[in-house]
């Protein structure tokens, strides 16, 4: 794998072809692109996890009274240069401000700015080549101090390496769960079809008796 | 006691609208009509003024709806890219921009209620409002789906009629005027229905001038093959009224509506969108980079058209999507193209200090 | 269907509750509702003569109140005599507020 450095990253950011890489807004683009990466920012639309009356969040689906993920969320909306306190040890979900386009011969990696590292936010996300859609960031706080994020600051930088073949991001019959995002989502892990495979090798375990 | 009831609604309103004052809001105007609206309940409820039962209770009225509108605009789940283009539309029109207050509701209907004359009259006497406030409500459910918001502009039009009586002034100046499938003389409750319809044509024209045949579209779908009821005129004239419009060939109505705005001091009806060019890039599955804010309303027309085309024949990548997937996708990419302008304005025009 | 949801009488509530109350206490009236209603009233009346007249600064409510006129003989004979408030007895108000209702029923 190659990774891209800021002449190759201008270049293809500026390429009319629309196989090129393609990140909108990029609203200061010599600020943003460095030397091997993109700084990216924090979006406007939130997800932050709240407490229930779910002792757990199950992802087996294999509970009577299951509860969507979803339900384990509540949803907000912010403008570019608000402010979205984090607290210690919530999980907030939300995405990158700029929508993504990654060429199929591209992987990208994408980490917290090291600004963020010091104040205890990590993130660690990757995008597949041929990815669409606002990147998800998965925030949480591992510090003891809540942290006043505001909105469209420079939060994560992304690394792009060049691969040597060309990725099909859609396939036909196998459906990207993430495709296109321009919001957060909550984990879409009870649509993974292997959870209903072990679910049912559990079922099958438990009427013939067999216990661990 | 009747003049019961009215304090204590007067009273409940103001607690909602102190525990709407908590929340903090993206327009800082909503919260001063908040105050506006807490203080005009302080002074009905205050003895030192007695004010006539019938106008407290007109009074309520107005203040228990608005309460409804702003209740729906303080989930912090507003459709802020459906509005904007609503809140720049308004400057063409309104001598002063008016504070746009949406209200996502359960109903599969668009609503839309402006300040009532009466309350704006009696603002001077610290009993309504004198501001220019729009206050729409649309689905809850279309509140990421921008293409199916457009009914808004609709809803937008009915406000500028009401607020400047276009269609009465239509009627003012060709009191003969026959609408589409009515004929002979008019009956008093004919008479009625022709103003209503007319107000519907006028809604009708006016999104059209922003959303082109996109709301055409969208009605076709909302509210396929309606017949001609007490309020709505026949599905089938309203698609050949906004045909002319979007054509630019030559119908009664529209010249019958100009003619009224231009008595009014009015712009007149007349297309404000620009065509953009979408298949490029949503082909590619990204948002599209919009240059004017006539791109931004044009990019309805364009998006409809495109979803249309690719819900009947999909081309690749998008022949790998469900249609259900495809619908969602295209929503997203208009909703996300508009956002990008609306966020490249912001920070293009932000006024910087130095620190 | 889309719909709208103004008042029954619309823009034509000053006049609707001026008239309410015309049948109680007419002290109880807020002067500016008395002068928005005296400049509705005698705007309709011109318009009623000559539609032209209408332009940028013409009051909705009176276009409205032209366009009722028009449509209720009655209502226009009970607005034609209006040139004052101070002169409107309870009978007289019920009388002309019952026509208004009736130039918009449905």
């Amino acid at each position: 794998m190659h990774l891209l450095h800021r002449d190759e990253l201008l270049e293809s950011l500026h390429s009319a072809d629309p196989e090129s890489l393609f990140i909108e807004p990029l609203l200061d683009e010599s600020a943003q692109v460095g030397a091997t990466s993109i700084d990216l920012r924090l979006g406007y639309d939130f997800l932050v996890s709240i407490m229930t009356r779910r002792p757990s969040m199950d992802l087996s689906y294999d509970d009577q009274s299951y509860r969507r993920i979803g339900s384990h969320f509540q949803e907000t909306r912010r403008d570019l240069g608000d402010s979205f306190v984090l607290y210690p040890n919530q999980i907030v979900l939300s995405t990158t401000l700029e929508y993504i386009a990654v060429p199929r011969n591209t992987f990208v990696d994408i980490t917290t700015r090291s600004s963020f590292n010091r104040l205890g936010i990590q993130v660690a996300n990757s995008l597949q080549p041929g990815y669409r859609g606002c990147a998800s960031l998965e925030l949480c706080n591992h510090g003891h101090t809540p942290i006043e994020l505001v909105v469209g600051s420079r939060v994560v930088q992304a690394r792009f390496y060049r691969l040597p073949n060309h990725h099909e991001y859609l396939r036909q019959g196998l459906p990207r769960k993430y495709l296109a995002n321009v919001r957060p989502l909550v984990a879409q892990t009870d649509s993974d079809a292997e959870l209903e495979r072990l679910s049912a090798i559990r079922r099958r375990r438990d009427a013939a008796g067999e216990h661990s | 006691m009747p003049h019961l009831l009215v304090d204590t609604n007067l009273r409940l309103l103001k607690s909602r609208l102190e525990a709407l004052d908590d929340n903090a809001y993206f327009d800082l105007r909503i919260t001063a009509y908040v105050r506006q609206l807490r203080k005009i309940i302080e002074t009905l409820l205050s003895a030192s003024a007695p004010v006539p039962n019938q106008l407290k209770h007109f009074i309520t009225h107005q203040i228990w709806r608005a309460t409804e509108f702003i209740a729906g605009s303080t989930t912090r789940l507003q459709p802020y890219e459906s509005v904007y283009g609503l809140q720049c539309a308004t400057r063409e029109w309104l001598p002063q921009e008016p504070l746009i207050v949406t209200a996502l509701i359960q109903e599969p209907n668009f609503y839309f209620l402006g300040v009532n004359p009466l309350f704006k009259n009696l603002a001077s006497a610290g009993l309504g409002i004198a501001d220019e406030i729009v206050q729409i409500s649309l689905p809850e459910i279309y509140r990421q789906k921008p293409l199916y918001s457009i009914a808004v502009y609709h809803e937008l039009g009915h406000y500028i009629d009401t607020n400047f009586s276009v269609s009465d002034t239509v009627l003012a100046l060709n009191p003969q005027l026959a609408l589409p499938g009515m004929t002979g003389p008019m009956s008093p409750e004919q008479q009625l229905m022709r103003r209503r319809h007319l107000r519907e044509y006028f809604a009708d024209l006016f999104a059209a001038c922003y959303c082109g045949v996109a709301i055409k579209r969208f009605l076709e779908g909302f509210a396929p093959d309606a017949t001609a009821s007490a309020s709505h005129p026949e599905s089938y004239q309203r698609w050949q009224v906004i045909q002319a419009l979007v054509s630019g060939t030559q119908h009664f109505l529209v010249d019958a509506f100009n003619q009224a705005l231009k008595a009014r001091r009015l712009p007149p009806l007349s297309l404000r969108y620009e065509r953009v060019n979408v298949s490029q890039q949503f082909k590619a599955i990204r948002p599209v980079t919009l240059s004017s804010i006539k791109q931004v309303y044009g990019i309805f027309d364009a998006a409809w058209e495109f979803l249309d085309s690719e819900a009947d024949n999909a081309q690749d990548p998008w022949n790998r999507m469900d249609p259900g997937e495809i619908e969602r996708v295209v929503n997203d990419l208009v909703e996300k193209s508009i956002r990008n302008w609306m966020v490249r304005e912001r920070w293009e025009h932000a006024p910087l200090t130095s620190r | 269907m889309l719909a709208n949801a103004p008042e029954p009488l619309g823009n034509l509530e000053p006049l609707r509750l001026l008239f309410l109350l015309l049948r109680g206490n007419p002290a109880e009236i807020p002067e500016s509702l008395k002068q928005q209603a005296l400049a509705i009233i005698e705007q309709a009346r011109q318009i009623v003569t000559d539609a032209n007249i209408i332009d940028g600064d013409t009051l909705p409510e009176a276009i409205a109140l032209a366009l009722a006129m028009r449509s209720s003989q009655q209502l226009a004979q009970d607005i034609s005599q209006i040139h004052g408030l101070d002169n409107i007895d309870p009978a007289r108000a019920d009388r002309t507020l019952e026509h208004l209702n009736a130039a918009f029923a449905g």
